[in-house]
């Protein structure tokens, strides 16, 4: 089942053109593409990151949300938490 | 398909507006648009601008507004070369703060970066960035051929809060306004520290200030210390700005604090003691003060330049907490624009003459068609907002601007000023006219030579935009702003007009005496604050070193995460990792150190993980929030760690630098504190050691370790 998920393409497309915007990251995304994959997502480009998943979709995120974040998964699983 | 059946189905609005347009065939658009067409029903305007802001064209005989009429040509050439020359001029009337849609104007630039990305479309993308995320990303991603021929400025950024995501929207902020600006940034909250320390390596300082990070407010302490802490606090700032003035050779800007949609004392707010309106007043005041008395630092006004903002949206407090970042992205755009306009004011100066236009400008109605007596401009409605436009024109005289008469008209319209009873203006206050039926273009050339003045000083306000294109296609380096069509907002819309904005007056002499006190605080402050150490003592920082236990594992677990720069190892320890060291009472030590100053506690910001083994110690982790860097923190704790190991038996202790993209700040840390560089054993990195007998501990004359109670 883990496996499954870790290798599933993110549902949504806009989320590879954030990663390439703010992290400069063009690998393929899966579930799991966490920090330790992307060499460029620490503190600072997390809070790019927010900001970046916020104005795309339309949605503010708490403070939660913003810890809850450590790969694609969790963004995923967030925004179908918004339902966009 | 609905779209098949548009004109019902987008009457009653329903499916169409959901509807992904982008990928829907052109040609199904096209039989959508015939649909309406044979209905005879007009194409409702949301439905053809999301149609064109998908990149479709709109064929028919529907009527759309002039923005919406410049996306479609702009489709139009994108997908067939059609009209290009024509594509640079139109783009050209909307580099204004013009009311022209956020995505509107982005659905043109993204398309146009795309095609054909000449000088003009950056220039759009730039002057529109500040709006949105997505356009400052345009503009950002053709940033680089941008700014090749701009001059340069070298800009040093501080603040008293995290000023790192102030970066790219401010190198932005300045190409928008002709600039190539390159920005290094102070350390994290040295702001007062920069000022002590002015360097000569830059053109400008920006200082960002923010309530929070300037004073924050502790409400244990009584209201009264509280108030006077702030007030020490002012003090500071503004002798430490005014000392800046004298000694640097370059400008400061600081924005002022801006105001705040939360009271600290509800309806007291305003004046009580610990109101957090009045704290923003005095502190603003000082801001001004310095400002006028001294031309080196420029106060920058936060409510005007975020007076578009709602206050709720100035600050997004969940990035306040997670890393101490004052303003929202929106405001931080908005913020890093005016900086860039007081700098554009700072070294260009404002426009000296403005050249208006007579009828519907100056006045309502047509001097050639109603005669005198009709036309409007009065105390009454609607000849009032004509009137009131006159009031600016004669403020601006005032302060040093040319006034202009550029009109198409017989020459006589000139004695319209003596003959009509109510206007403000005289013939007299205007220094040039050209009253005639020529271009305006060649009029304006003809008036620049008259009052030997260059084009690129002239602000020209028409209410025909005709005469705008023309001038604008004519006259490149005149500046031709979109004035509003309804002549009530003209008036606030010229006073916002940054490129009349004076950068100094005649006159202010008068205003300066009232701030000898300010200049006097500042001799003082030199006396007290002379330099960098100066500053240091003044702190009376105080370090309270403490082991760990179970209340601060977490947040010494989360200083290995996240500390980048002052972090000798970068070695990211869990929580589990740390507490199991720290469990191991006979081999590992892990220290902390909490720091306050004379404005407030700074918490937990230093720490070092040891290991111990028999004589010898090892550093596995040393590391300092960026919080308190340049304050000597460091060599204080660093001296408080090596004497609790000796007090263990350790004799030699050793630490490593490991070198990472953003700790270069630390790699002769050990050395000047003593330590003696020994082989390393690894690929990258210095292994150091520091011999308990025989070197003095070190430590810092401005820390003083305070014992826990």
């Amino acid at each position: 089942m883990d496996v499954e998920i870790s290798t599933r393409v993110p549902s949504y497309p806009e989320i590879a053109a954030i990663f390439d915007d703010v992290f400069q990251y063009t690998e393929p995304l899966t579930a799991s593409t966490s920090p330790r994959d992307v060499e460029r997502w620490d503190s600072l480009q997390h809070i790019a990151l927010v900001q970046a998943i916020e104005t795309t979709f339309d949605i503010k995120l708490s403070m939660d949300e913003m810890m809850e974040i450590q790969s694609v998964g969790d963004i995923e699983r967030i925004l179908h938490r918004y339902g966009v | 398909m609905a779209i098949e059946a548009a004109p019902e189905c987008a009457h009653r609005r329903a499916i169409l507006p959901s509807v992904d347009w982008a990928a829907v065939a052109s040609e199904k658009v096209a039989a959508m648009l015939g649909a309406f067409e044979q209905a005879g029903v007009p194409c409702p305007l949301w439905l053809a601008k999301a149609v064109l802001v998908a990149g479709h064209d709109i064929t028919g005989k529907f009527e759309l507004p002039t923005h919406l009429r410049v996306l479609q040509r702009v489709n139009r050439f994108v997908r067939d070369g059609e009209g290009g020359a024509e594509i640079d001029a139109l783009v050209a009337a909307l580099m204004d703060d013009d009311p022209i849609e956020a995505d509107i104007v982005a659905a043109m630039i993204k398309r146009l970066l795309e095609s054909s990305p000449s000088d003009v479309v950056r220039r759009l993308a730039l002057a529109h960035a500040h709006r949105t995320h997505d356009l400052q990303r345009l503009a950002a991603s053709h940033l680089q051929d941008s700014v090749g021929a701009l001059p340069a400025v070298r800009l040093r950024l501080a603040g008293f809060s995290t000023t790192q995501l102030f970066g790219d929207p401010l190198a932005l902020a300045f190409a928008a306004a002709g600039w190539r600006g390159s920005i290094s940034q102070a350390e994290y909250g040295t702001a007062l520290a920069e000022l002590s320390n002015p360097t000569q390596e830059h053109d400008a300082v920006i200082l960002v200030s923010d309530l929070a990070g300037f004073a924050p407010l502790d409400w244990r302490n009584p209201p009264d210390e509280e108030a006077q802490r702030l007030s020490e606090r002012v003090d500071l700032l503004g002798s430490a700005l005014m000392a800046f003035a004298e000694r640097s050779r370059v400008p400061l800007l600081i924005n002022t604090i801006p105001c705040t949609g939360a009271p600290g004392a509800g309806l007291l707010d305003g004046w009580h003691a610990v109101g957090i309106r009045r704290a923003i007043e005095q502190i603003n005041r000082r801001i001004f003060e310095v400002a006028a008395a001294s031309a080196n630092i420029i106060a920058v006004d936060s409510d005007i330049a975020l007076a578009e903002l709602p206050v709720a949206r100035h600050v997004d407090h969940k990035l306040w907490y997670y890393g101490r970042i004052a303003y929202s992205a929106d405001a931080t755009r908005a913020l890093a624009r005016a900086f860039a306009h007081a700098w554009q004011l700072l070294r260009r100066g404002p426009i000296k003459v403005l050249a208006i236009d007579f009828d519907n400008t100056l006045w309502g109605g047509v001097y050639g068609d109603d005669g005198v007596e009709r036309l409007q401009c009065g105390h009454d409605f609607p000849g009032n907002a004509f009137r009131a436009l006159q009031q600016e024109c004669l403020r601006l005289r005032s302060q040093g601007i040319l006034l202009a008469a550029l009109s198409k008209n017989n020459a006589d319209a000139m004695t319209v000023f003596e003959r009509h009873p109510e206007m403000v203006l005289k013939k007299s206050d205007f220094a040039a006219t050209a009253v005639n039926w020529d271009p305006k273009p060649q009029n304006i050339r003809e008036v620049a030579a008259e009052l030997n003045v260059g084009l690129d000083s002239f602000l020209f306000i028409d209410d025909s935009p005709q005469e705008r294109d023309a001038m604008r296609r004519a006259c490149p380096e005149v500046r031709v702003p979109e004035m509003p069509g309804d002549p009530a907002e003209r008036p606030v819309w010229l006073r916002r007009q940054v490129a009349t904005w004076p950068v100094r007056l005649t006159g202010e002499d008068g205003a300066r005496q009232s701030y000898y006190a300010a200049a006097r605080s500042a001799t003082e402050w030199k006396a007290s604050a002379g330099d960098h150490t100066d500053f240091l003592r003044g702190l009376e920082q105080k370090l309270v070193v403490s082991p760990l236990d179970a209340s601060t594992v977490a947040r010494i677990a989360q200083m290995h995460q996240r500390t980048n720069q002052f972090n000798l190892t970068t070695l990211r320890s869990t929580e589990a990792e740390i507490a199991a060291i720290a469990a191991d009472g006979a081999s590992g030590l892990v220290l902390h150190g909490r720091v306050s100053d004379r404005f407030g506690d700074h918490g937990i910001v230093i720490t070092a993980v040891s290991e111990i083994n028999g004589a010898d110690a090892v550093l596995r982790s040393f590391l300092m929030s960026c919080r308190v860097i340049g304050r000597e923190v460091e060599r204080a704790f660093l001296g408080e760690v090596l004497k609790s190991l000796a007090s263990r038996g350790v004799s030699r202790v050793f630490g490593s630098y490991i070198p990472t993209a953003k700790n270069a700040l630390v790699r002769d840390f050990y050395q000047s504190c003593g330590f003696a560089e020994v082989e390393s054993g690894e690929a990258s990195g210095t292994r150091w050691v520091f011999e308990i007998f025989g070197t003095e501990f070190p430590g810092s004359p401005f820390v003083k370790i305070v014992q826990e109670q």
